[in-house]
């Protein structure tokens, strides 16, 4: 006996709890009413739980605010229809919710945001100013690169000429390269005066002859006074010595 | 694509599910017609979790904004009055943080669960003055009691309780199991049978 009344108050409490749970399904008080009578502690649950269910159906029923649907649609359909940005901040002078605006901003898709920004198109013939100011620009800057090799080329060519002065041999110079395009070919003078300074030990090195001492000598400006008064000068002392 | 097809067989009785359809497939009405139909339920689930909030319509503004955006990708894998529950339990979850946190920084618990109150008795109709009063103190208890229950015991039993929703669905709301929706229920009535006790005993000696 004292056996079956825990096994009636598991399947009493299970049915109570699947009633309270499922609608659908009823709890029969009537069919537990002996049980009931013999188990205080089933009566208590029950009438615990029915005057629980009475006090959670007091708590009213929210009811909707009029024209709450309608507000939600309009306020929808604004952050839905196209609008350019001047349209979207305006909307804080208006009578929103505080701060309506700025969450509709963060809401929208960025894409379309960016997409009514007006493609910026530069002033008409803007990148051939900037072209035309940069280069006067380079010039200047190249003009002074120039004239400092120029000055460097002459400083070391003088240096090496008065180094070598004594030195000077008496061979016949051959010029390289005879055969090569007219424009490229230095000056018999210059190739001359680096021939001289090949041979001295300041300059000895592969490096410095052929193709190299071309370019040193296409380098070099035949116009400088200071190496024109030095190739005048080789000119005369063969002259002495062809007359001497 | 199967799995597609299965479902819309499954819900395909299901008048949201079909408006969304709809909606998915160009019929901007349809979407009028999910507002106009459960405006009402989400309302109804936002006032019983959160309380009366002035927040409470933008945040069922926020629930329909993101009907709209997941229009697109939406697939009708459970009832939508499920699919919709679960966003607006996201949303109330997220409202609910925010607000624990702006309590903590500016003002104590009580405030705010006393403005609670106060709107409570604004919305209830007039028995007279003794009724009235003791029915506003019932409402009050019972509101302050279903408000500190935890979060999900407080979705699931007010989803299973106000809007008889099957355990299988509030699991899917709450993505969690049948079984722990059932263990979340039965506690979430043992929290309340203990808070409400002297209401209980005051219930239960009137019935007998």
């Amino acid at each position: 006996m004292t056996n079956r009344i825990p096994e009636q108050c598991n399947s009493f409490r299970e049915l109570l709890e699947r009633a309270l749970c499922e609608p659908a399904a009823q709890l029969q008080p009537l069919a537990w009413h002996e049980h009931l009578n013999a188990c205080s502690e089933c009566r208590r649950l029950l009438e615990e739980e029915e005057a629980l269910e009475y006090l959670l159906t007091s708590l009213p029923e929210p009811r909707l605010p009029e024209a709450l649907v309608e507000r939600v649609l309009t306020r929808l359909r604004e952050e839905h229809a196209p609008a350019d940005l001047d349209t979207l901040l305006d909307l804080d002078h208006l009578n929103k919710p505080a701060g309506l605006t700025s969450r509709v901003l963060s809401e929208l898709d960025l894409d379309r945001l960016l997409a009514q920004v007006p493609e910026i198109e530069p002033p008409a013939g803007l990148s051939a100013r900037v072209l035309a100011a940069l280069e006067s620009e380079r010039k200047e800057k190249t003009a002074r690169v120039f004239s400092l090799g120029r000055f460097a080329a002459l400083a070391a060519s003088l240096l090496a000429v008065l180094g070598l002065w004594a030195l000077r041999g008496d061979d016949k110079i051959e010029p390289p390269l005879a055969d090569g395009p007219a424009d490229q070919i230095p000056s018999d003078e210059m190739l001359a005066l680096l021939d001289i300074l090949g041979e001295e030990t300041l300059w000895v090195d592969d490096a410095w002859k052929g193709d190299d001492m071309i370019d040193i000598a296409l380098s070099l400006d035949e116009g400088d006074e200071l190496l024109l008064e030095y190739l005048s000068s080789l000119a005369e002392e063969e002259d002495e010595e062809k007359n001497g | 694509m199967i799995d597609t097809q299965s479902d819309q067989a499954n819900f395909g009785g299901d008048p949201g599910v079909e408006w969304m359809l709809a909606y998915q497939a160009g019929d901007e009405d349809a979407f009028d017609q999910i507002v106009e139909e459960y405006s009402s339920m989400v309302w109804s689930l936002l006032t019983r979790f959160l309380g009366h909030h002035a927040v409470r319509e933008d945040l069922v503004q926020d629930a329909f904004l993101r009907v709209v955006r997941a229009r697109e990708r939406y697939q009708p894998t459970a009832r939508f009055s499920t699919w919709l529950y679960r966003i607006v339990y996201n949303l109330a979850v997220n409202e609910t943080q925010r607000r624990r946190t702006l309590v903590s920084l500016d003002q104590p618990l009580g405030v705010a669960d006393e403005t609670t109150s106060l709107s409570d008795l604004q919305e209830s109709s007039m028995d007279g003055p003794s009724a009235e009063l003791e029915r506003e103190d019932v409402i009050s208890a019972v509101r302050d009691a279903i408000d500190t229950l935890p979060e999900t015991q407080r979705m699931a039993l007010i989803l299973a309780k106000y809007h008889e929703t099957p355990y299988a669905e509030i699991a899917i709301v709450l993505d969690s199991s049948e079984k722990a929706i059932k263990s979340l229920v039965h506690r979430a009535r043992e929290n309340l049978r203990e808070q409400l006790a002297p209401f209980l005993q005051r219930e239960r000696g009137g019935a007998a």
